[in-house]
């Protein structure tokens, strides 16, 4: 039996949850510890993955029927690496802060697997509207975890939530804030998650 | 055509996007250098309010900012003056920025740039310590009268010393304000520790300069030279030091001390530079410079120790140089001068330390002369002492003479607990045993309450005593006469063998000989000694001794006597020949030693000189005979 075709709705959906780049594809794990020490951060690094995954992916599908098979990465890398610029020039004249905020994360986003690894299993194989349709749902898949984490560190580490202050001081986990604390909270959102994901696999083959 | 497609393909994409990044970055760039402006500008908009985007604000170059830790000034035309300025926090060098309007008030303060400690120094870049500025006179300023920082006085203290410079040089530049120049700051300080209307005269190179002495300068009050100025440098904490210190020249008090240049710790070591501290040093007595008997700094024992070193340094200079005092006397003529004590007639001292073989406590042995007359020996010594806290040496010098007598003491150092053990400081403890026999059960002094230095001293001194008998110290080198001389004293002898290192050294004596027959028997003895003749001149002769204490003969080696005048003289008829063949001699031949010393021959009158010598020396002969068993006599 041919293989069904997905429609744009499940193609959308499933970066946001089933294949969901931080907590089931584990892909992108450099800027989902570097970057969530606040929400703020993570929002902003993820908006930048948005931007740099939609456009790389309708661009790749835009040429994949032209480009040689021989040279499809370079060539990809080369779109990739020139919308990370176009991104980053964006963002410090527009968005200084949190481009500052970023740092070299902000440059980082070219090496990110998740666009590389959309190009080539996603948009070299189908068309434009379907592959924007992957890269928005994959980069808000994305957006999304290192906004979770990124929601769990600043709270408890930090006592704050988008730099507004809930928790005193005295009640600050503040190991969570540093480096440790990424993988700290990472590990128990992963945990949890795959717990759901296994309860509910279960019960799929039960029914 | 495959390749062709690649590097088509590949050209395109480049070329394409390419074109996509330079269209961005146009739009673009314009709007990042203008962030990147005013970020970089914030600082001034914030302590210059009134500055707008279309000031000029290129930092000016026209202005020396040595020693103001100013980096950049900005005067902006009409509106005031921005000058950012760096100094040394606690852990950190701190970068600030702070306006001035044209009447000289501040409009505004901003840290750039800091690393201090969070909480303590680190607040000084918090916002709410900016506001105090605003308004406030440079006069003010200058002067530190404002809030600091608290728990974090070495930021504050750098703080405001750099402020300070910043607003003196505005002042001096931009309101007129005199002040007076480094040279003319360092003219009046010389005049401050000196006196005033001096004339100063560079005498560095009339004197040999120890290195830590850069420079020397008499002060002349116009008649004349009332002061000197020593320009000493030390090494402090963090670098050298450089200060001046006078003293007065008649009363060799300290007039006065001034730092010349410093980079110590701020808060700590720093605060030499204080002047309220330099107000001490004002008529400081010479002593106390020596002991550097003044306050230093709290918390910054790694500058006031050297401090305090160099300012003994220097005061023992001046001791020396004006003062006159055996301050720089080297541990080797402190052991010459107080063997010389010891010795009051000695002239001559001769190191022989290399003769013996090496004592741990011995450390020097001397030979003691009067020109030619060997006095005795003096010995320093350097044995373990006694303390109940730490292992300690003491040092003393002492005499034994040739009577091997104790013929003094002298304490060279004394290391053993101060104020505990001084009484053996004291003449008295040498005393109590000068003057008694080493071959005696000689007495050292204890005491009480430091009785273990007492027998510390008691074990060295016996070291010594068993070091100096060990080794046959204190005779000359054994004197020799001929084989002739010898044989001559004691008729029967054949063969003899000097004995005369195996018993005690007398200074008539030179040598002491064991006489053989033909059989190799001992059968007596011969002395070789001498006698004070008339005029000081030194009759040398042998004399024999057989084992039972019987005076064999004497046996006179010169002829250099005026014997010959006594003939005219009292009962002495000169008939019967003159010296050396007269028969006064005879007397003490074949007589017992005992009755030499109980009834004495009787010297001549008219050669009273040369008999009285004879007499003397033979007397001493016999008591030595009998004192030391020579031969088992008694």
């Amino acid at each position: 039996m041919a293989k069904k075709q997905k429609s744009i709705r499940e193609i959308f959906t499933n970066g946001l949850f089933k294949q969901n780049p931080t907590f089931v594809q584990f892909l992108g794990m450099c800027p989902t510890l570097a970057v969530t020490k606040s929400v703020e951060s993570a929002l902003g690094m993820g908006a930048g993955v948005i931007f740099v995954l939609v456009m790389s992916n309708l661009a790749v599908s835009l040429v994949r029927n032209y480009v040689p098979r021989e040279v499809r990465i370079p060539i990809y890398i080369v779109i990739i690496a020139s919308l990370v610029t176009i991104l980053e020039m964006l963002m410090r004249a527009f968005a200084p802060d949190i481009a500052l905020l970023l740092g070299t994360f902000l440059s980082l986003i070219a090496v990110n697997c998740i666009i590389l690894g959309r190009a080539e299993a996603f948009a070299s194989k189908n068309g434009p509207i379907k592959s924007m349709a992957d890269g928005l749902g994959m980069a808000i898949g994305f957006t999304g975890g290192i906004t979770l984490i990124a929601t769990f560190r600043e709270i408890f580490g930090a006592g704050t939530f988008l730099g507004m202050q809930i928790i005193p001081d005295t009640y600050q986990i503040s190991i969570l804030i540093q480096s440790a604390g990424a993988f700290l909270v990472f590990g128990i959102l992963v945990s949890q998650i795959n717990k759901i994901r296994m309860n509910r696999a279960d019960r799929n083959e039960v029914a | 055509m495959k390749h062709l497609k690649i590097v088509l393909a590949l050209t395109l994409v480049v070329l394409v996007a390419s074109l996509a990044v330079f269209f961005v970055e146009g739009i673009t760039t314009p709007i990042i250098d203008d962030y990147n402006f005013e970020q970089a500008n914030a600082a001034k908009f914030t302590v210059l309010p009134t500055l707008t985007s279309s000031d000029d604000i290129t930092p000016t170059t026209n202005y020396d900012f040595t020693d103001t830790s100013i980096t950049e000034l900005i005067i902006v035309e009409g509106k005031g003056y921005i000058y950012t300025a760096q100094f040394q926090g606690y852990q950190s060098q701190i970068t600030y920025m702070v306006g001035l309007d044209l009447e000289g008030n501040i409009t505004g303060y901003k840290t750039l740039l800091q690393g201090d400690t969070p909480g303590l120094g680190a607040e000084i870049a918090n916002p709410d310590f900016y506001p105090q500025f605003v308004g406030m006179s440079t006069d003010t300023a200058a002067s530190g009268d404002f809030d600091g920082l608290s728990g974090a006085s070495v930021t504050t203290g750098g703080f405001k010393s750099s402020l300070a410079k910043v607003m003196g040089f505005h002042k001096v530049q931009f309101e007129g304000a005199v002040v007076e120049t480094e040279a003319q700051k360092l003219a009046r300080w010389k005049q401050e520790i000196t006196v005033s209307d001096a004339t100063f005269t560079d005498v560095s190179g009339d004197y040999t300069l120890p290195s830590f002495i850069t420079a020397m300068e008499f002060a002349n009050d116009g008649s004349t030279d009332v002061a000197v100025i020593y320009q000493v440098a030390f090494d402090g904490r963090n670098d050298l030091i450089e200060y001046w210190i006078s003293f007065d020249l008649v009363t060799n008090e300290v007039l006065g001390f001034r730092v010349l240049a410093q980079a110590e710790t701020p808060g700590y070591g720093a605060k030499i530079e204080e002047e309220a501290r330099w107000e001490q040093f004002v008529g400081l007595g010479l002593d106390d410079a020596l002991s550097s008997n003044f306050d230093g700094i709290a918390g910054a024992t790694e500058t006031t120790d050297p401090w305090k070193a160099s300012i003994e340094d220097i005061a023992s200079f001046h001791q020396a140089t004006f003062v006159g005092f055996e301050g720089g006397e080297s541990d080797a003529d402190k052991t010459l001068r107080l063997i010389g004590e010891i010795y009051p007639t000695a002239n001559t001292f001769t190191d022989v330390t290399r003769k013996y073989a090496a004592n741990h406590d011995v450390r020097r042995v001397f030979e003691v002369y009067n020109g030619s007359e060997f006095l005795g020996v003096a010995y320093f010594v350097e044995a373990v002492g006694a303390s109940y806290s730490e292992p300690t040496v003491n040092q003393f010098v002492i005499g034994i003479d040739m009577n091997r007598d104790f013929v003094g003491f002298r304490m060279f150092y004394l290391g053993d607990t101060s104020g505990i053990t001084d009484a053996y400081l004291d003449p008295a403890f040498g005393a109590s045993f000068t003057g008694q026999s080493i071959d005696s059960v000689y007495t050292v002094d204890s005491y009480a309450g430091a009785t273990f230095t007492g027998a510390a001293f008691k074990t060295a001194i016996d070291t010594v005593v068993a070091f100096h008998n060990d080794n046959g110290i204190g005779r000359p080198d054994l004197i020799d006469t001929t084989s002739g001389n010898i044989l001559a004293a004691f008729p029967g002898a054949t063969s003899y063998r000097s004995v005369y290192l195996d018993v005690p050294y007398s200074g008539v004596i030179y040598n002491l000989y064991e006489v053989l027959n033909g059989s190799s028997e001992v059968i007596g003895y011969v002395y070789y000694a001498h006698a004070d003749g008339n005029a000081s001149v030194d009759i040398q002769f042998t004399y024999g001794v057989n084992l039972a204490g019987v005076t064999q003969q004497i046996v006179i080696l010169n002829n250099t006597e005026t014997w010959a005048d006594a003939e005219e003289y009292g009962n002495y008829d000169g008939s019967v020949g003159i010296w050396p063949n007269t028969t006064w001699l005879n007397q003490f031949e074949g007589v017992s030693i005992p009755s030499l010393i109980a009834t004495p021959v009787d010297a001549v009158a008219g050669v009273t000189n040369t008999t009285f010598g004879m007499l003397d020396a033979i007397g001493v002969i016999a008591e030595y005979h009998i004192d030391n068993s020579i031969g088992g006599a008694e």
